[in-house]
């Protein structure tokens, strides 16, 4: 169930994103996808969710079944944060044990007491964790982010980080996470990826076991500086 | 209505009430103008029509016989409209195809429909599928442009964690369109009611606000005539009160 994007081409001719892109996501793992704005971060994701198809090469996912946790949360506006859970059961399983599922995951994520808020009334930091719980309630062996938790506070970004992360470890699932900050990078990171500017690719992929003595995440942030 | 304060109301209200009275005012002054019965009774000879007529047991069923066709009408056009709209809705064919037809509708004058229903069906049908024909483009016209306009973020949601096409309808699209489909049945529902009202004047049914208008109107009784257009003024406002209401009910998690 890794994921392999093979010789990518992409907007070429218009407004080239890719050229040649070859990229390794092993299974169970996190790989965080880093790079300056506008450098392809968030197509890369299109690629992988198949909401856009590459110009040439391919990307191999056999048996990959995505969830994905958005920038803007992403919940329906018509539906309380239980019921945008349990929208996504809906084509998985029957109606209690859908009722159970979602219950459960919202309780993971602390928001039990919020189950028939709707997202108007729940904070930013609120919607994401509905978002996470929604992510993970899903049966899915992928979860793809997109810098969900851009925007929010420090301390609130650091908590939802947390509770991901002790979701993660619990549920390993492949993770692709879409960062343009460095401080996210958790020690649980496998690989960061750093894609250089358009239609570069990537520049340099750094490894968790490469590092000695020094974190992925200062590795990367020394990185970025460079650049 | 808990703590209904009519004072509050009444206020809340002071520009509407006062453009009511101003017609009142100008209706009085021409009616003193023309200083006859014949051609323009005053409010005050409409109000005593009006009087005579809801006290007559006649009144109730003229009116509930135009209520439900009405509603008789609209039912059946929205649920044609449900099953032309949300197809032609999702699949860019069916909608060029299927746009002709409404556009024709939509245009076509409500006579050429009578004419035609006269020859087709009895009386008492022929103001139902004059309404029927009237609210069905409107409708129609409403949803597809509702499910057109939905959010592709939350297709793309939907479609990412695989949500069935059935649930798509049902909790994505409908719910978006929603309030872009509530403006067409108010519209529908406007347009609907002058519908049946012609319909009835002209087929000359037995019952009915229309019926009772075109007998009014033989007999020279201008007042009774203007007593009936108020009522159907009336149950056009009361309809589109109530369906802003609903759509006010439906739209809690704003």
């Amino acid at each position: 169930m890794s994921i392999i994007l093979k010789n990518i081409d992409l907007g070429y001719g218009i407004k080239p994103v890719f050229k040649d892109l070859n990229l390794h996501i092993p299974k169970a793992e996190i790989t965080c996808i880093m790079g300056p704005s506008g450098c392809g971060k968030t197509s890369l994701l299109n690629l992988i969710n198949r909401s856009c198809q590459p110009d040439q090469g391919k990307v191999i996912a056999h048996h990959v079944v995505l969830s994905q946790i958005f920038q803007e949360s992403r919940l329906l506006p018509w539906k309380t944060a239980l019921g945008n859970i349990k929208l996504v059961l809906k084509g998985v399983y029957e109606k209690r044990k859908r009722h159970e599922i979602a219950m459960a995951y919202l309780e993971m994520t602390g928001l039990s007491e919020f189950a028939d808020y709707y997202p108007s009334q729940l904070s930013g930091g609120m919607k994401q964790r509905v978002s996470i719980a929604r992510a993970f309630s899903f049966p899915s062996n992928t979860i793809l982010m997109d810098e969900p938790f851009k925007g929010l506070d420090v301390n609130s970004r650091r908590k939802l980080i947390d509770s991901f992360l002790s979701m993660w470890k619990e549920d390993k699932r492949t993770v692709i996470y879409v960062t343009h900050d460095a401080s996210e990078i958790m020690e649980d990171v496998y690989q960061a990826v750093l894609l250089g500017p358009c239609p570069e690719g990537i520049n340099t992929i750094f490894y968790k076991n490469e590092v000695n003595g020094t974190t992925l995440q200062q590795l990367v942030k020394k990185n970025l500086d460079k650049a | 209505m808990k703590n209904f304060q009519p004072g509050k109301y009444l206020y809340r209200h002071r520009f509407n009430l006062a453009g009511i009275l101003f017609i009142l005012l100008i209706w009085q002054l021409a009616a003193m103008a023309m200083d006859s019965l014949l051609i323009l009774p005053s409010p005050v000879d409409v109000l005593e029509s009006g009087v005579k007529n809801t006290t007559n047991p006649a009144f109730g069923v003229h009116l509930a016989t135009t209520i439900l066709r009405g509603i008789t009408g609209f039912a059946i056009a929205f649920i044609l409209s449900l099953l032309t709209g949300i197809p032609a809705g999702l699949n860019e064919a069916f909608r060029q195809f299927i746009y002709p037809i409404l556009v024709t509708l939509r245009t076509l004058p409500v006579i050429s429909f009578i004419l035609l229903a006269l020859i087709w069906f009895t009386p008492p049908q022929v103001p139902v599928f004059i309404a029927l024909l009237t609210m069905f483009p409107v409708l129609t016209i409403s949803i597809i442009d509702g499910l057109r306009n939905t959010d592709k973020d939350y297709l793309e949601m939907g479609s990412i964690y695989r949500v069935p096409n059935h649930v798509l309808i049902r909790d994505i699209y409908l719910p978006g369109s929603m309030p872009v489909i509530y403006n067409g049945i108010s519209n529908a529902m406007a347009f609907g009611w002058r519908a049946i009202i012609i319909g009835e004047v002209l087929s000359q049914p037995l019952l009915g606000i229309g019926a009772q208008m075109q007998r009014s109107q033989i007999y020279l009784l201008v007042a009774e005539v203007i007593f009936w257009s108020v009522i159907a003024v009336l149950i056009s406002a009361i309809f589109e009160y109530t369906i802003r209401r609903i759509e006010k009910q439906s739209i809690k998690w704003k």
